[in-house]
C-alpha cells in the first residue's frame, strides 16, 4: 500500500529527488510532535478499523434478521455464500463493471486531462464544470438517469427522432443493458473528476519535456502517450486504484436506486449484494461474508494494479 | 511569516463558525435525545406527513389531538418506502417510536413474530374498539396464532379503470369482460396509437398484476397455498401464467412495460396516453376530473374456464395501520388516546372525504369529491375478487418477487421462463 | 503549445462532456417547475410556466429548512473535527522518519480498503452500543473517521514540501513545535487544506445511508439526504415537489464549491496534490 502514498517517481530522473526527511533529520532532528499524529489514529481504529474487524466477527455468525435471535455459525456463511449461485452472477457482474469502467474512466480521463492541461480556449469553465458529479449526490444522479433510460425516456425520444425507433429498449429493466446502465453512471460520473486529478498533475510536468518532443517532430498523440504518460505513471497507478476501490465499494448506491439488481440477478454487485443480504433479505450472517470476500478482492485489486504501473527502473 | 490578509480571514471565519455551530450541536442534541424517552411524548412514526395520498388530513387531526390534549407531546417521524428498514435498527437499539404506521407486508410480517410490536388484541377488546373495524380486515389482521398485528385503519379497492372516451375513439364499444375481447380492444387501441394496458412492470404494481392475472384460474385457498409456497406448478396456476403470457404477446401491456414503474403508469392514464390501467383508491383518486368524467371502473377479464365467474379486482385491508412497539406499551394511556381519537367517527370520515380513502372501518360516509373512488366502492358484487398475496408471500422472497417481475413483462420471455423466475424468487426462504 | 486545426475534434469531445454534465443540472431545474404529468411526458421539455409552489411545498412538507440547518451543523462540526484530527496527525507524520510513522501512514491507508455498505451496519452497532444513536453526534464523530485516510494522504504530500530550512529558521527565533505547525506548516497547506474541506464538505454534505439509519426520521435531527426522500412515496410521488427539494438542497453545495474550488484549482494545478 505504499503507492498509496509514494511522491511521483518519474521526475526523479529530471530534477533532484523530492526531498527526503531523512537528510534533514540528520542535520537538524525534527523534534516532538509525533504525538500529534495519535488522537486521529485513535479516532480512526474506534470508528473504521472497528467496524472492519467486527465485520469478520458478523460473518462467523448466523444473523437471520435484524430482530432475530444470534447464533455461531463458523464459516457456514461462507459455505451458503459459495454455493449461492447468486453471489456467483454477483462476481461476474462486478468483474464485467471492473473490467469495462475502469479502463474506459482512466484512459478517457487521462486524454481530457491532458486536454485541459494544455490550456485550450475556455479551460477555466470546463474545468469548474468537470467537478459536477462530485457535487449531486447519489439519489439525485439515480434520478436523472432514471429520467434518461426510462421507456418514455431521453433516450429513447433521442433515438425516436432521429428514425431509430426500432433500437428504443426499457433499458434499466433489460437483462443485458442494465449492468450496462450502471457501468455508464459509473463511467459518466467518474472521468471527469479524474480528469481534474490528472489535469493538475500534467500541469507539473515541465513545459520543456512536450516542447523538445515536438521539436523531434512527435505529434500530440505521441506526446501524450509516450512522453507525459511514463512521467505520471506512477500517480496514473494512484488514481486508478482509488477509483477501482471506489467502484468496487461504492456501485450498490445505484444499483439500489436504479434497477434493485435486476431483471433477475442481471445487474446485482458484489457490494449490492452486502446491501440486500443485510438490508432486504435480513441475512447478516451472509452479507458480511460478502463483506468480507469484498474485502479481500480490495486487496488484491490494489496489489495487482500497483505491479502493473510499477515503474521499471 | 507574515500572514496574508486572506489567511486571517479564513482563520477568523473558521474559529466563527467553530464557536456558533458546536455550542447549538452539542447542548441541542442532549435535549432532544432525551425526548425519545420523554414519558409525556407519544412519538409516531409514518409514511404520511409529507405527500403521500391522505397527508394533509393526517396533518390536521394531529393538529386537532393535540389541542384536545395540551399536556400530551406528539411527534411525527415521517420515512418513505424505508420506513421498516428504520424502524427495525431503532427497535434494535431500543429506541423505536411508540405507534408505527405502515402496510402489513414484506418485513412487517415477521414484526409480532420477533416482538418488535405487540400483540394488540387485548387493546382492541379493552379499548371496546373491536366492533369499529370491519371483520374482513380483523381477519387480514389476525396472524396464524390469532393474535392481531395492528390496528387495521386504512383499506383499498384495487379494481381496473377504463377510460371510455379513448375506448370510443378506438371504436371499442363495451368494456371487455373476456381476454378476446381485451386482445381485440388492444388492436384497435395499438392502432389509435394509444397504449392499452398501463402498468409498473418493473415495481409493485406490476407484481400485483401479475399476481391477479394468474389467479384467474386459482381458488382462493389454491391461491394462498401458491403464494405461501412459491409452488407455482399447479395445474391452475400454471393456466394463469399462460394466460398472463398470451396476453402479454398480444400486446395488451403498454410498450416496454417491464421498464415502467408506477408512477410512469399513472401518468400515462391520467394523460390520457394509455386507456387502461389497475389502479388502487389513493391513485383513482388522483385522476383528474375531465379523465374521470369519462371512466369507468371494472374487472379485470376471464378467460375460459376460469376459476371465477365474473371480472376480478383486488380489495385488500391491509394498507396502513397501527402498530403498537415495547417502547409504546409502556406509554399505554397516551397510545389509548390517540387511537381512540384515529378511530373516532368523524376523523375516519374526513380521510374519506378530504383524501378519498378507503378505510378499514366502519363508517357510512361515502367520497363525493372523489367519483371513481366511490365507483368502486359500489362495485360489490359485481365482480369477484383475488387474494392480494402480500400477507402470505414470506418476507425473504417479497423483494425478489418485485425482481421477477419485470423479466415476467418482458415480451417473448415463455411461460416456462416466467414460472421458473417466480420460483427462483423463493430460493432464498 | 499551439493547438491547430486537429485539434478540433477533441474540443467537441471535451466540450460535449461538459454538456452531458449540464444534463442534471438542466433536469433539475426545469422539472422543478413541472406537474408530474409534465415530467412523464416530456421529461426533458422546457417548463410551461414558472411558479415557485413546487419549491415552497417540498420546503414546508418536509421540513427542509431544520434539515439544511442540521446538515450545516453535521457537516460544518465535522470538517472542523476532520481539520483538527488530520493536520496534526499529518504534520507530524510528514516530519517524522522513524518506523512507526511509516507503519502509522500505511494504517490510515488501509482506511480506503473498507467497504462503505458492509460496515454500515457494525457502525449502526457501534453507534447503538455508545447510546448515540438517533444523534447526530454520532454522525459528527464518526464522519471524520470516515475522512481519516484521505485527507491525511493528501495533507502529508503538502507538508512535506514546505523546505526544512524554514522550519529550522523558526526553530532558531525559539518557535515552539506548536507554533511551527501554525505559523510555518498550516499557511503554506492553505491550497491543501482547501481541497481536503471541499472534498470532505461534498461526502459529508451528500451522505445518506449512514446518516439514514443512525439519525433516524426524526425532523429535528435529520439532514437534508434524509428528509428529502421523505418526499417520495410509493403510493406515487410528486417529481416536480422532489426535484424541487433537490435544487433547494444543491444551493448550498454550489455556493461552497465556487468559493472554495478556485483554492483548490490552484492547489492542484500547483501540482502538490500527489496522494
Amino acid at each position: 500500500m505504499t503507492t498509496l502514498t509514494s511522491t511521483p517517481g518519474g521526475t526523479a530522473s529530471r530534477r533532484p529527488a523530492p526531498p527526503s526527511p531523512a537528510p534533514a533529520a540528520r542535520t537538524s532532528p525534527r523534534q516532538g510532535g509525533t504525538i500529534l499524529a495519535v488522537p486521529a489514529l485513535v479516532w480512526y481504529l474506534v470508528f473504521m478499523v472497528g467496524p472492519l474487524l467486527a465485520i469478520f466477527v458478523i460473518a462467523a455468525l448466523r444473523w437471520p434478521g435484524m430482530l432475530q435471535p444470534v447464533s455461531y455459525a463458523g464459516p457456514d456463511n461462507f459455505r451458503t455464500v459459495f454455493g449461492d449461485p447468486a453471489f456467483w452472477d454477483a462476481v461476474r457482474n462486478t468483474a464485467v463493471q471492473l473490467a469495462v469502467a475502469l479502463p474506459i474512466m482512466i484512459v478517457c480521463a487521462y486524454m481530457l486531462g491532458y486536454y485541459v492541461a494544455q490550456r485550450p480556449p475556455g479551460h477555466r469553465v470546463l474545468r469548474y464544470l468537470l467537478f459536477i458529479p462530485g457535487l449531486i449526490s447519489t439519489p439525485a444522479k439515480a434520478m436523472v438517469f432514471y429520467a434518461a433510460l426510462s421507456p418514455d425516456g431521453l433516450v429513447n425520444g433521442a433515438l425516436e427522432s432521429v428514425g431509430l425507433g426500432s433500437l428504443t429498449d426499457a433499458w434499466l429493466a433489460s437483462p443485458s443493458t442494465a449492468l450496462a446502465c450502471l457501468i455508464a453512471l459509473d463511467v459518466w460520473s467518474g472521468i471527469g473528476f479524474t480528469a481534474v486529478l490528472f489535469a493538475a498533475r500534467l500541469g507539473s510536468v515541465p513545459a520543456e519535456l512536450g516542447e523538445a518532443a515536438q521539436l523531434d517532430g512527435a505529434g500530440h498523440w505521441s506526446t501524450m502517450w509516450r512522453v507525459h504518460f511514463p512521467v505520471i505513471r506512477d500517480y496514473v497507478g494512484v488514481v486508478t486504484m482509488l477509483q477501482f476501490l471506489w467502484t468496487l465499494f461504492g456501485s450498490a448506491q445505484h444499483v439500489l436506486l436504479l434497477t434493485q439488481g435486476g431483471p433477475g440477478t442481471s445487474s446485482t454487485t458484489l457490494s449490492f449484494l452486502v446491501y440486500q443480504k443485510a438490508f432486504i433479505a435480513a441475512d447478516l450472517g451472509y452479507s458480511q461474508s460478502v463483506g468480507v470476500v469484498l474485502f479481500l478482492a480490495g486487496l488484491a485489486g490494489l496489489l495487482a494494479i500497483r505491479r502493473v504501473f510499477r515503474q521499471n527502473y | 511569516m507574515r500572514s496574508p490578509l486572506t489567511r486571517r480571514g479564513f482563520l477568523a471565519a473558521g474559529s466563527g463558525l467553530a464557536a456558533a455551530t458546536a455550542l447549538p450541536a452539542l447542548s441541542g442534541c442532549s435535549a432532544l435525545a432525551a425526548a425519545d424517552s420523554d414519558p409525556d411524548t407519544l412519538v409516531v412514526h409514518s409514511q404520511l406527513g409529507t405527500t403521500a395520498p391522505g397527508s394533509p388530513t393526517y396533518l390536521a387531526a394531529l393538529k386537532r389531538f393535540r389541542e384536545e390534549n395540551p399536556g400530551l407531546e406528539v411527534r411525527n417521524l415521517v420515512n418513505g418506502d424505508d420506513l421498516a428498514q428504520v424502524y427495525e435498527t431503532s427497535r434494535l437499539a431500543r429506541k423505536e417510536a411508540d405507534v408505527v404506521m405502515v402496510n402489513l407486508y414484506d418485513k412487517t410480517l415477521a414484526w409480532t413474530d420477533v416482538g418488535a410490536t405487540v400483540d394488540v388484541k387485548e387493546y382492541l377488546d379493552g379499548w371496546g374498539l373491536r366492533a369499529r373495524v370491519r371483520p374482513e380486515a380483523l381477519t387480514a389482521w389476525t396472524d396464524g396464532e390469532g393474535r392481531v398485528r395492528a390496528f387495521p385503519y386504512f383499506a383499498t379497492n384495487w379494481p381496473v379503470a377504463y377510460n371510455r372516451e379513448l375506448l370510443d375513439r378506438a371504436g371499442v364499444d363495451t368494456i371487455p369482460t373476456t381476454g378476446d375481447e381485451l386482445i381485440a380492444a388492444a388492436r384497435r387501441l395499438r392502432a389509435k396509437g394509444i397504449a392499452p394496458v398501463t402498468v409498473g412492470g418493473n415495481d409493485w404494481t406490476g407484481q400485483k398484476l401479475l399476481a391477479q392475472i394468474i389467479q384467474t384460474f386459482l381458488s382462493e385457498d389454491e391461491a394462498r397455498h401458491v403464494y405461501t409456497t412459491g409452488d407455482f406448478g399447479g395445474r391452475g396456476a400454471k393456466e394463469g401464467i399462460d394466460y398472463f403470457v398470451a396476453l402479454r404477446d398480444a400486446g395488451v401491456f403498454a410498450d416496454k412495460a417491464q421498464g415502467l414503474i408506477s408512477d410512469s403508469m399513472t401518468t400515462q392514464f391520467n394523460t390520457r396516453s394509455a386507456a387502461i390501467v389497475s389502479q388502487m383508491s389513493s391513485g383513482l383518486a388522483k385522476v383528474p376530473e375531465e379523465v374521470a368524467r369519462h371512466t369507468e371502473v371494472g374487472g379485470w377479464p376471464l378467460a375460459p374456464g376460469a376459476a371465477h365467474d365474473k371480472p376480478t379486482i383486488l380489495r385488500t385491508y391491509t394498507l396502513i395501520g397501527f402498530w403498537i412497539s415495547p417502547n409504546g406499551r409502556k406509554k399505554i394511556e397516551h397510545v389509548e388516546r390517540f387511537l381512540r381519537f384515529m378511530y373516532r367517527p368523524e376523523t375516519v370520515s374526513r380521510f374519506i372525504e378530504e383524501s378519498g380513502r378507503d378505510m378499514a372501518l366502519r363508517s357510512d360516509t361515502v367520497s363525493t369529491g372523489f367519483p371513481l373512488v366511490a365507483a368502486a366502492q359500489r362495485l360489490g358484487d359485481d365482480v369477484s375478487q383475488v387474494l392480494l398475496p402480500d400477507v402470505y408471500v414470506p418476507p425473504a422472497a417479497s423483494q425478489p418477487l418485485i425482481t421477477a417481475t419485470s423479466t415476467s413483462f418482458t415480451r417473448g420471455t415463455s411461460a416456462a421462463k416466467v414460472r421458473a423466475t417466480l420460483e427462483a424468487a423463493y430460493r432464498s426462504v | 503549445m499551439k493547438l491547430g486545426k486537429r485539434w478540433l475534434p477533441a474540443h467537441l469531445l471535451a466540450w460535449l462532456y461538459a454538456v452531458l454534465l449540464l444534463v442534471p443540472l438542466y433536469y433539475f431545474l426545469a422539472s422543478a417547475f413541472k406537474s408530474n404529468d409534465e415530467i412523464f411526458a416530456h421529461p426533458f421539455a422546457l417548463p410551461a410556466s414558472l411558479g415557485l409552489g413546487n419549491f415552497s411545498t417540498a420546503f414546508t412538507s418536509a421540513d427542509l429548512g431544520l434539515a439544511v440547518v442540521n446538515s450545516a451543523l453535521v457537516t460544518g462540526v465535522a470538517l472542523l473535527l476532520t481539520l483538527v484530527l488530520a493536520v496534526p496527525a499529518a504534520f507530524a507524520l510528514a516530519r517524522s522518519t522513524g518506523r512507526a510513522a511509516a507503519v502509522v501512514e500505511q494504517v490510515f491507508s488501509l482506511g480506503f480498503l473498507i467497504p462503505t455498505f458492509a460496515a454500515l451496519f457494525p457502525t449502526f452497532l457501534l453507534a447503538a452500543a455508545t447510546g448515540l444513536f438517533h444523534t447526530r453526534t454520532f454522525m459528527v464523530l464518526f464522519l471524520p473517521a470516515t475522512a481519516m485516510p484521505l485527507s491525511v494522504v493528501i495533507l502529508v504530500q503538502f507538508m512535506r514540501t514546505v523546505p526544512r530550512e524554514m522550519e529550522e529558521a523558526a526553530r532558531l527565533d525559539g518557535a515552539s513545535t506548536y507554533a511551527v505547525l501554525r505559523h510555518v506548516y498550516a499557511p503554506m497547506c492553505l491550497p491543501g487544506i482547501a481541497t481536503v474541506l471541499l472534498l470532505n464538505f461534498l461526502t459529508f454534505w451528500n451522505e445518506y445511508l449512514y446518516s439514514l439509519v443512525i439519525i433516524g426520521p426524526d425532523p429535528a435531527q435529520r439532514t437534508v439526504q434524509v428528509a428529502l426522500p421523505t418526499l417520495k412515496a410509493i403510493t406515487g410521488t410528486d417529481y416536480g415537489v422532489l426535484t424541487a427539494g433537490t435544487v433547494l438542497t444543491l444551493v448550498p453545495v454550489w455556493v461552497v464549491y465556487t468559493v472554495l474550488q478556485r483554492r483548490m484549482q490552484q492547489a492542484l494545478i500547483s501540482g502538490a496534490v500527489k496522494m
